[in-house]
């Protein structure tokens, strides 16, 4: 019980260490530096503004499921699309083979169209 | 303090200078707070006005200055935190393929050296724990404990309403309750 008091009072007094903190200053010459660093440092160009813009997690993720979904709908209406362009497409073969006895099934029948 | 504003929309370097000196204190000491480690909060520092000179142009004035460059230090710092991390995480996977990559090492104790000298292994502790708590907590209570701010002010801040940042503060206390718990019965 005691130990448990202990504990308590310990805890309230570190969670109270901070009161009366002073404020921390930066080293000295903190202007200069800065100063110094914003001479360097170069504005980015419309190119490099661009390209952090698309590295983005975001925008990357969101590009990359945009691309991924209109694929999907492009598969989807292509595969629709063929299979009814393919039925079109054989009862066409078969009007047309009909037209011009194209329909040959053995080769005798193949004989007897040649004399 | 609309004079020094409108001095550096129009580009003044004696008003940036004043600016800086004026406020170098507060954004530090939010950063340091945040990061627990000088060099860190030296850079989050400058690039904090940094942000300021190029963006001057859309402060509005609606909100005061010093709850600007709070909001600015707050978001550079935790921006800062997160690339440490990942920096951190990839860091293994990097050097599985042999890449040399910069040394990610975290100092082993903070110091605030605001501290008085009585309260400085406590304050460590209290750092320590501070360090692991999530974001948002870890933001609400340095800016109340370090910097003394209201809840209100700390809402203006992190753009919140103040039961919510009040509901911040209390977790953050639960939190750093069961690690101190933890540490000293243990």
């Amino acid at each position: 019980m005691k130990q448990r008091r202990d504990i308590a009072k310990e805890v309230e007094s570190t969670l109270n260490s901070l009161d009366g903190i002073q404020r921390a200053e930066p080293a000295e010459f903190f202007f200069t530096r800065l100063q110094a660093r914003m001479q360097r440092s170069v504005p980015m160009d419309a190119w490099e503004r661009f390209i952090m813009l698309i590295t983005r997690p975001s925008v990357a993720i969101t590009a990359m499921m945009l691309i991924l979904a209109i694929n999907a709908i492009m598969f989807t209406l292509r595969l629709k699309h063929s299979s009814e362009r393919s039925e079109q497409q054989i009862s066409l073969q078969q009007a047309f083979a009909d037209e011009y006895h194209l329909g040959i099934n053995t080769f005798y029948e193949f004989d007897k169209s040649e004399q | 303090m609309t004079d020094i504003i409108a001095q550096l929309k129009q580009g003044s370097e004696a008003a940036f200078r004043q600016l800086v000196t004026q406020w170098q204190g507060m954004v530090y000491n939010t950063a340091l707070g945040i990061l627990q480690n000088t060099a860190d909060a030296e850079d989050v520092a400058q690039e904090v006005f940094m942000q300021v000179f190029e963006s001057i142009g859309t402060f509005k004035g609606d909100a005061q200055i010093s709850t600007w460059l709070y909001r600015i230090t707050v978001t550079k710092c935790l921006d800062h935190l997160r690339k440490k991390s990942r920096k951190k995480r990839w860091a293994k996977v990097y050097s599985l393929f042999g890449q040399q990559n910069e040394l990610i090492i975290d100092p082993p104790d903070f110091h605030h050296p605001g501290v008085a000298l009585a309260n400085k292994e406590r304050a460590d502790m209290l750092f320590k724990a501070i360090a692991r708590l999530p974001d948002s907590q870890k933001a609400a209570f340095v800016l109340h404990k370090l910097e003394g701010l209201s809840s209100k002010e700390i809402a203006g801040i992190l753009d919140a309403s103040v039961s919510a940042v009040e509901g911040l503060l209390h977790r953050a206390k639960q939190n750093l309750k069961q690690q101190l718990e933890d540490y000293y019965s243990s």
